[in-house]
């Protein structure tokens, strides 16, 4: 492994535990009041949603038709089925077929 | 024994996700080599940075022939859109509130997107998720992760570009699937309209990964707002 690569992949290492660690020391200590009660505890229970959302609609805009086309399908086959992976596999099969299909 | 059994639970509740990152895994493998990195390099980095999109990100900067390193560049990179940790490990902190502090540190270690929507959804259906859900469900996404990532290099020609096969789309298949088993009813129109609204104008708008952080604030300060008052604090902190 060449050192600058190994250097660069332990800064990455360190700086993504320092993110993984810091929410969970602050809301131990200083913000535990604020995160169990009121206003605080509202943002959190729709904090998980707007996560997701926030992932998941820019990457399919940024997809196309395609990539629409495969989330209504992926989100239809487990809505309907409840099979998490049957949905992950519908999404990935319609996403190739249709991206072939389009030349992308 | 009991924290065994969660961690099991956590392991088997993670099992689409775990096939959604094997197949993102298998997508970052490839890239990576096309990227110029070695086999060891690509899998060291998936095992200790174990953040996907940071990965990709990463590779995007990655220097080509003889240029120089843009080592402080990546790291900066990965930080920021690894940001979003910060706001998924302090939602998780009250429901380890009464956890040992080394065992719950020891669990952050894993902590994803994935593993805290499993720990979500989890408690959504009104089951405990601790930290031994959070460290079994996360080792077996580290598992396929890794295992990806060290087929996708090896299979790289082969593959070409991964969009190709949809296998990019398998993240966002999965975080779909966690979308909907957190559906709670109606009053998730409000905010999840305006995450959507707010992560695309910001990733429209704005360089890097900070759409993700923007629509989860907007969509978070939406459902605040909207939220019936007696859904306030006990039914919130059990969500």
């Amino acid at each position: 492994m060449r050192g600058d690569v190994l250097l660069v992949v332990l800064g990455m290492a360190a700086v993504t535990l320092l993110t993984r660690v810091a929410g969970l020391w602050t809301g131990r200590g200083p913000l535990h009041g604020v995160l169990t009660g009121g206003l605080g505890a509202r943002l959190l229970a729709a904090l998980p949603g707007a996560v997701l959302v926030s992932i998941i609609a820019p990457a399919v805009v940024r997809g196309g038709a395609a990539d629409a086309v495969a989330a209504l399908a992926s989100a239809g086959t487990f809505a309907r089925t409840r099979n998490a992976l049957a949905s992950v596999v519908v999404g990935v099969g319609v996403a190739a077929v249709l991206r072939r299909a389009s030349g992308a | 024994m009991t924290a065994r059994a969660d961690a099991w639970r956590g392991a088997r509740r993670a099992g689409a996700l775990v096939a959604g990152d094997l197949a993102w895994g298998l997508a970052f493998g490839a890239l990576a080599r096309a990227s110029g990195l070695t086999a060891a390099e690509s899998a060291a980095m998936s095992g200790v940075v174990f953040a996907g999109t940071a990965q990709v990100a990463a590779l995007g900067l990655w220097p080509h022939g003889g240029a120089p390193f843009p080592t402080a560049a990546i790291v900066l990179t990965t930080l920021v859109v690894n940001l979003r940790l910060v706001l998924l490990g302090a939602s998780l902190a009250p429901s380890l509130a009464r956890t040992p502090a080394r065992r719950a540190y020891a669990a952050m270690w894993f902590l994803s997107d994935e593993t805290w929507a499993l720990a979500a959804a989890e408690r959504a259906r009104g089951n405990e998720a601790g930290a031994a859900f959070v460290a079994g469900s996360g080792g077996a996404l580290w598992l396929a992760w890794v295992g990806g990532s060290v087929a996708g290099y090896a299979i790289g020609a082969a593959v070409g570009h991964p969009e190709r096969w949809g296998l990019d789309f398998a993240a966002t298949a999965a975080m779909l699937v966690l979308l909907v088993t957190l559906r709670r009813g109606r009053g998730d129109a409000i905010p999840w309209l305006a995450a959507g609204a707010a992560s695309v104008a910001a990733a429209w708008l704005l360089p890097g990964s900070w759409y993700i952080l923007i629509g989860a604030a907007v969509g978070s300060a939406a459902g605040a707002l909207t939220a019936a008052p007696d859904a306030s604090p006990e039914s919130a902190h059990a969500g």
